[in-house]
């Protein structure tokens, strides 16, 4: 049955059909084949999976990082990352992985952050002559800071799927965003300098207080998220909304940039994009709900502890198999086909489940900027209006420094685990 | 292609009108849970039906807006893919997705039907609602998305290959 399961999906991927319908598909056409069960599993499965409450945090995610977008943030957190480090060789490219770190901290999604970012900061670095290229494969590469500086949508999705505190997990991801962003931001300066990109005019420390203070109520958000959760005064979900709030009144009231007729839009576009991330999600746990019955992730374990039993061996692996996933696979549905595969096995090795969440996050967050399939690479594509194949030579320096920082994490757990473990969130 | 105009163009106002729908869900959404906080924490009386109303609505959000996503062609499928196909198969690729497609929701659709008609007698635990409502989001959905599968199809016919 596995057999056609697996067969049936690559099938429907090679025609090209939306990877939310293969899967259910494929599940299906299995169903069909196998003839024991009634279909009405299928739809059975696909409610089931979005009736959840922590998913929920997805759509509040996703509206908030929306809210905080039209309502002149990243305008203003661009502003006072330019007086903040604009100066320097580079200048511009550097602001753009510091604003997309600022942003990642309000929006939980990688596109997000890129589309934000991208479209006022691609056309002002051409303004100040970098090249083109070189600025959408900056805006793409530091795009995926969006899903490991919390909040994250797909370590939503993970804590929901490995049985793990979603709180724990957005604690977590702190310092490898930290860690990923000065990476980025160093290998930004030392490409401008070979390219010779100057800085921008220098700033009065007046100047850059003004920028703060116009700032500061974006940068409050984080600290009013996590602060609500790791309190334990809001659940995930429950921090979110009170995300979309926040962005509502500053939006709102506070910059007035968001007018109440905008609303209907931001609401709208909002519920599409939790959609189309959520139909993928309903889809694939149908699909994995038949693989767990067919129990392929058993099989799957036993072959892969026949290769190995040594844990960094085995990380090793799971770094090739989720890089490799990563550039052909949406990333929501790689995390809900392959944690039931590849959990179970990690915490049986003895690696930290929370470690091992951030290891499957920071290898997918990869993939969102390889080809064929990286979102990034689309929406920066989409505003700088080139093909993916004109900012390859860029690109490259960008992910091998994300791939050096994947290997890092991976095998100095303590990047993960020191700040949940100092904040005490593990007992 | 007078009927394919008319059609398309019915579609458009449908889609209009679920766009608004959707709108509102998220809205209610947000304000039922930003209630629950209130009521949680502040008022310290909890809310007994506001985390089932919003999570029936999610339900009813991502099915629709599914929906729309394939009238705006968001649904993305393994692009780099199908160029390893050869040629001939890949000018009929669309066509043979097209059929798949339909097939698949029209399973959805049928046992969404039935799930709908069977939950009927079930109560919801917090609200005491017919658990039909919420389950009546997956055929609805599954419906929108079919019209629309074929709204792109005929917009894709009449605008020549691409």
């Amino acid at each position: 049955m596995g057999t056609i399961l697996l067969t049936s999906l690559l099938f429907f991927f090679l025609l090209n059909m939306p990877i939310a319908f293969s899967l259910g598909a494929a599940t299906t056409v299995t169903l069909v084949i196998q003839g024991q069960i009634p279909l009405t599993i299928v739809a059975q499965r696909m409610f089931a999976s979005v009736d959840s409450f922590p998913l929920m945090a997805i759509p509040f995610f996703v509206l908030a990082g929306n809210l905080m977008g039209f309502g002149g943030i990243s305008r203003r957190l661009i502003n006072f990352a330019t007086c903040l480090v604009g100066r320097m060789t580079g200048g511009l490219a550097v602001v753009t992985v510091a604003t997309c770190m600022f942003f990642a901290a309000i929006s939980g999604s990688s596109a997000a952050t890129a589309a934000a970012i991208g479209t006022i900061l691609i056309p002002a670095m051409v303004q100040y002559r970098y090249p083109l290229n070189f600025a959408a494969a900056t805006v793409a590469s530091s795009g995926e800071l969006g899903v490991i500086i919390p909040p994250s949508i797909p370590m939503v999705l993970f804590g929901v799927l490995a049985g793990q505190s979603i709180g724990t997990m957005f604690i977590a991801g702190f310092l490898p965003g930290i860690l990923i962003g000065a990476s980025l931001m160093l290998t930004a300066y030392v490409i401008s300098r070979i390219k010779g990109n100057k800085g921008t005019a220098g700033v009065s420390p007046g100047e850059t207080w003004r920028s703060f203070k116009d700032a500061v109520l974006a940068l409050l958000m984080p600290l009013i998220i996590l602060g609500g959760i790791y309190g334990g005064v809001f659940t995930p979900t429950e921090a979110a909304v009170v995300a979309v709030f926040y962005g509502l009144v500053v939006g709102m009231f506070i910059y007035r940039e968001i007018k109440l007729k905008d609303l209907k839009n931001i609401l709208a576009n909002s519920a599409v994009t939790t959609a189309i991330i959520m139909i993928i999600i309903s889809n694939a746990a149908t699909f994995g709900w038949l693989m767990t019955r067919e129990r392929i992730p058993v099989q799957i374990a036993e072959a892969f502890l026949m290769i190995t039993q040594d844990p960094l061996v085995f990380l090793l692996l799971v770094n090739l198999l989720l890089l490799f996933i990563g550039t052909i696979f949406e990333t929501s549905a790689a995390l809900i086909l392959l944690t039931p595969l590849l959990f179970p096995i990690a915490v049986q090795l003895g690696v930290h489940p929370i470690h091992f969440g951030m290891i499957m996050i920071v290898n997918l967050a990869v993939g969102m900027v390889t080809p064929p399939l990286g979102i990034n690479l689309f929406v920066t594509c989409n505003i700088a209006r080139i093909r993916i194949e004109d900012m390859a030579g860029y690109l490259v320096p960008y992910l091998a420094v994300l791939i050096a920082n994947i290997f890092i994490i991976t095998y100095v757990p303590q990047i993960t685990l020191w700040l949940p473990t100092v904040m005490g969130m593990f007992r | 292609m007078e009927p394919a105009e008319f059609y398309i163009k019915i579609m458009d106002k449908v889609n209009h009108l679920v766009t608004w729908m959707l709108a509102v869900m998220l809205g209610l959404m947000s304000l039922a849970i930003f209630a629950q906080v209130i009521y949680r924490y502040i008022l310290e009386a909890p809310l007994p039906w506001s985390e089932e109303l919003a999570r029936y609505l999610m339900i009813w959000l991502v099915f629709l807006g599914a929906g729309l996503g394939v009238r705006a062609k968001a649904l993305i499928g393994m692009e780099a893919l199908v160029n390893i196909l050869p040629r001939s198969v890949k000018s009929v690729s669309k066509e043979l997705v097209l059929v798949f497609t339909v097939c698949f929701l029209m399973v959805v659709l049928y046992y969404g039907v039935r799930l709908t008609i069977m939950n009927a007698p079930q109560v919801s635990p917090a609200m005491q609602i017919s658990m039909s409502w919420p389950y009546l989001a997956v055929p609805a959905g599954a419906l929108l998305m079919i019209a629309n599968v074929f709204v792109v199809a005929l917009e894709r016919w009449k605008g020549g290959s691409s």
